[in-house]
């Protein structure tokens, strides 16, 4: 998995080395998230709230760097609460020539990491919940829609595989109780993310190279 | 009593005077900032709980002509307990707001995502702790309009749309509101026009 990611990351740099007109663009903004398909059985659609900066690298290559606090329901069971801190690498396929007019649909890969802390917990009398601290990557598409050439509004879609320990619900067949058990192994399990945020340019961090 | 009236007279054409002064320039612009203390009405989508009064702290500074950051404070003010409902709401949010002006008259658009710190009503002593506070993200977005009064002042309504969900041992909550607020608020001024 490393290995792929690896390549993306070499490929979406390799493809970005022309043109450096937005670099050392610097943004901020916020956003809120939806977390979709998780793997346990009973889980609703979490969502959370969040913020990020960007700053642009290149003309076709900005990064992002963000925090998302999320919560999601497991029925009537449990509840999970989620903080994902980490960075992602956007790159930009089509880019319109004339940089006079406004691109109002911006396109683009995203790939990247994060750290995730997690804590679950059992909905009962018995208040019982574990917490772990862990590893994901993430990668998807998104497009920015600029409002104004320094305002976008962004919506993202991303699926991110968790790397690592795993907190998970078990069931306890012969006392007819729920437990959380603590799997200690890398699995490719996941969640779709859906971000929608907005972005505003404040300053340019340093002066692209002429041409 | 002679002299507060006079004083409040002589306070009030100074204002005017300031305002039409004011109106010969561009209103709002990058670095006039808006603010209020209102009350706000909050609908609950569930009808599981019932209606609650805020006391709503918000502020907005444009950096653009039609974009502004805007962020808020909401207290929740007390009501009448009720078997499961939540008995205190404490909310926070920051974003950026949209702006349609036609001279002075502004309409907006906003999104803002925030926490909210809530804590219920009991609905059993073995299930939680009545102390325990919760905090849950928010997804909020914001429609209103403002007429704005020269530099000083401005008038406003506002629809703000909260959604939310608090989770906890006990039931879940819904967190999702509509809350409506108009009045008064003020406007500063803090960067000089561009001649």
């Amino acid at each position: 998995m490393k290995k792929y990611f690896l390549l993306i990351l070499i490929t979406l740099i390799l493809f970005s080395s022309y043109s450096q007109s937005d670099a050392g663009n610097v943004s901020i903004g916020l956003r809120s998230t939806l977390s979709l398909f998780d793997h346990d059985a009973d889980a609703k659609i979490g969502y959370g709230a969040g913020g990020q900066f960007r700053v642009q690298i290149l003309d076709r290559l900005n990064t992002e760097w963000f925090l998302d606090y999320l919560q999601q329901d497991l029925g009537n069971i449990a509840y999970r609460k989620d903080i994902h801190i980490g960075w992602s690498l956007m790159f930009y396929p089509w880019l319109l020539k004339d940089k006079t007019k406004l691109q109002v649909i911006k396109p683009y890969f995203v790939a990247g990491h994060c750290f995730d802390w997690s804590e679950l917990t059992i909905k009962d009398y018995r208040k019982i919940s574990e917490r772990k601290f862990g590893s994901a990557i993430q990668f998807g598409i998104g497009t920015h829609i600029n409002i104004s050439k320094r305002l976008d509004f962004t919506v993202l879609s991303q699926y991110m595989i968790h790397l690592g320990k795993d907190i998970q619900l078990s069931y306890d067949e012969t006392n007819h109780t729920h437990s959380i058990s603590k799997e200690n192994h890398t699995d490719a399990y996941g969640h779709l993310l859906i971000t929608m945020g907005v972005n505003y340019r404040l300053f340019k961090l340093w002066k692209p190279r002429k041409k | 009593m002679k002299k507060t009236i006079i004083n409040i007279l002589t306070i009030s054409m100074l204002l005017f005077n300031y305002n039409l002064k004011a109106q010969k320039h561009d209103i709002p612009r990058p670095g006039f900032i808006v603010s209020t203390t209102t009350i706000q009405y909050g609908i609950p989508t569930s009808k599981l709980l019932s209606p609650t009064w805020y006391l709503t702290l918000r502020g907005e500074g444009f950096i653009e002509k039609n974009i502004s950051v805007a962020g808020g404070i909401d207290i929740s003010m007390p009501k009448k307990e009720r078997f499961n409902d939540i008995s205190e709401n404490y909310s926070c949010n920051f974003g950026i707001n949209y702006h349609l002006l036609k001279k002075h008259f502004d309409t907006y658009i906003g999104f803002q995502p925030g926490l909210s710190v809530t804590r219920t009503t009991i609905v059993d002593y073995n299930l939680m702790d009545k102390k325990k506070y919760i905090v849950s993200p928010l997804i909020t977005s914001t429609v209103g309009a403002r007429y704005y009064l020269g530099w000083v002042a401005h008038l406003f309504t506002s629809v703000t749309y909260n959604y939310g969900i608090q989770l906890s041992n006990q039931t879940n909550l819904p967190l999702s509101e509509f809350r409506i607020a108009a009045g008064v608020g003020l406007n500063f001024n803090i960067l000089k026009a561009k001649k």
